[in-house]
């Protein structure tokens, strides 16, 4: 639940799911039902009124992202849990390629081995050599997308939170961009989803849950 | 005894910092406050700049601290800067006698050694960081001689390097910051605070009034540094773009109490107090 302006605006109640290692867990529902809220209660971007979220990290601890203290959270959204938003926040006057490779940078990698795979991974969802040293800002939409896309996944978390990630890519880029998710399901990455086009939803989720309409009602307080 | 906590990491720990500016009355903790809008004391007309502030800073990590003109986020640095004496409160810091006592209750010299060796501070305007009218080079030096490094070639590389570093060619080492622009004083400034490698940096409004371009350059100095030398830093900030930008948690200040704190992006988007949503929601 989440206050805004003296109105109170039930979003979810009572949802229940669970999602194993290198399984991708698909959320639908119309909008405005909560999908991302949801995601953000995961990542403690929202804070949950009620309930527990229990995530098993690397070390085999079972943590509680609802009480976890805000340490904790830091440290698995570094190593552990990957987030991708419908926007890209960076800050400004950074190069697309030192963004992806501060990614990496930050988690501990070596620089060269960062720029190395930054590279990789920019080639393939196909954002041109003449733009790596360009300002995101300065960006199409479909590129920025897919800078956001790929600034999550270069670093391989074992949790991966997407929030449409697809909703702005032609055709072709959102192959490349779900090809690139699937590989890295491959690897055991677990998946939490949001799409809107259900054709992507189909390619990539191995279960879905539906927020149902009925679950969900506004207040005024 | 109340010690610091450093299995995680915590390089710095603040317990229940005040400061008081006036005599002071028995009244003025609970006529000041966010539910009294005010930080004067109806009273004795005494400012409570700050009521209990608790906070820990991590290893590495930066942590904001947003507010509004007044609510009493400069006080805070200055207090653990020793620019002002704190009227009352606990500070701990792991680099100094492994956190065992009070940083606000020791004696000058010990206070001026913290200050030397283990903090730096960015002010909000050059003007109280740098001397003007010394060479950037001799700003740098008057940093390390008082962290006790006298050897003048030592000095010299380190200028080198740590302009080097601030995006300041290296020619402008003799030159004096006086006839620099605004956002070059602001990076030598930053230079003289990185001089002695202090473990803590505290930032004080440092991209306020700097033109966007110019904003962006500080801004990612602040985080490569961040990342590369794993310094803590404390970010004071009302832009809560910067906030977003550079911070992990965020603590809010109105009229001398925290509001509020959290991680940043929840502070953003799902604010719980009131004044954190005002806040929030007149961000352009």
């Amino acid at each position: 639940m989440h206050i805004r302006g003296g109105k109170t605006i039930l979003s979810l109640m009572d949802v229940s799911f669970e999602v194993k290692k290198g399984e991708f867990l698909g959320l639908t529902g119309p909008s405005g039902i909560g999908k991302s809220s949801l995601l953000k209660c995961i990542y403690r971007t929202y804070v949950p009124t009620s309930g527990d979220i229990w995530y098993t990290d690397s070390m085999g601890d079972r943590v509680n992202l609802v009480t976890a203290n805000e340490h904790e959270i830091l440290r698995l959204r570094k190593y552990e849990i990957g987030y991708i938003s419908q926007f890209l926040h960076v800050i400004p006057r950074v190069s697309a390629m030192d963004v992806i490779t501060g990614a990496l940078v930050e988690k501990g990698f070596d620089r060269k081995e960062s720029e190395e795979r930054a590279k990789e991974y920019l080639s393939r969802v196909g954002i041109p050599t003449s733009l790596w040293e360009m300002f995101p800002s300065t960006f199409s939409g479909g590129e920025k997308q897919r800078l956001n896309i790929i600034h999550a996944i270069i670093s391989k978390p074992r949790m991966l939170l997407l929030d449409e990630p697809t909703a702005s890519l032609d055709p072709n880029t959102k192959n490349e961009v779900v090809s690139l998710i699937l590989e890295l399901k491959k690897e055991g990455t677990a998946m939490i989803g949001v799409f809107h086009d259900h054709d992507t939803m189909i390619r990539l989720a191995d279960k879905q849950y539906d927020l149902k309409l009925e679950k969900t009602k506004e207040l005024c307080v | 005894m109340n010690n610091i906590n450093m299995d995680h990491g915590c390089v710095l720990q603040v317990r229940n910092l005040s400061k008081k500016f006036g005599r002071g009355c028995p009244h003025c903790e609970k006529l000041t406050g966010p539910e009294f809008g005010s930080n004067v004391c109806p009273k004795c007309n005494s400012v409570v700049a700050l009521h209990h502030v608790s906070f820990d800073l991590y290893q590495g990590e930066i942590l904001g601290v947003v507010g509004e003109s007044g609510s009493g986020k400069s006080s805070l640095v200055q207090c653990l800067y020793f620019d002002q004496q704190a009227t009352s409160g606990e500070g701990y810091l792991s680099y100094y006698n492994d956190g065992e006592e009070n940083i606000f209750q020791l004696p000058q010299s010990k206070k001026r050694y913290i200050r030397n060796h283990l903090m730096g501070m960015v002010y909000q305007n050059p003007l109280l960081g740098l001397r003007l009218g010394f060479t950037s080079g001799g700003n740098i030096a008057e940093k390390l001689l008082t962290a006790d490094i006298y050897h003048y070639e030592t000095i010299r590389e380190r200028g080198k390097e740590l302009l080097t570093r601030t995006e300041i060619p290296e020619y402008y080492m003799d030159e004096k910051p006086k006839r620099f622009s605004g956002g070059m004083q602001q990076r030598v400034q930053i230079a003289k605070a990185l001089a002695n490698n202090p473990p803590i940096l505290l930032l004080d409004e440092v991209t306020t009034g700097l033109d966007v371009s110019v904003q962006a350059k500080v801004l990612d100095l602040i985080k490569c540094l961040q990342q590369e030398l794993n310094i803590s830093m404390l970010v004071v900030s009302h832009d809560l773009g910067v906030i977003r930008l550079l911070t992990n948690r965020t603590m809010v200040l109105k009229n001398g109490r925290i509001v509020e704190r959290g991680l940043t992006d929840q502070i953003l988007e799902d604010p719980q107090h009131n004044y954190t949503q005002l806040l929030v929601h007149s961000m352009l």
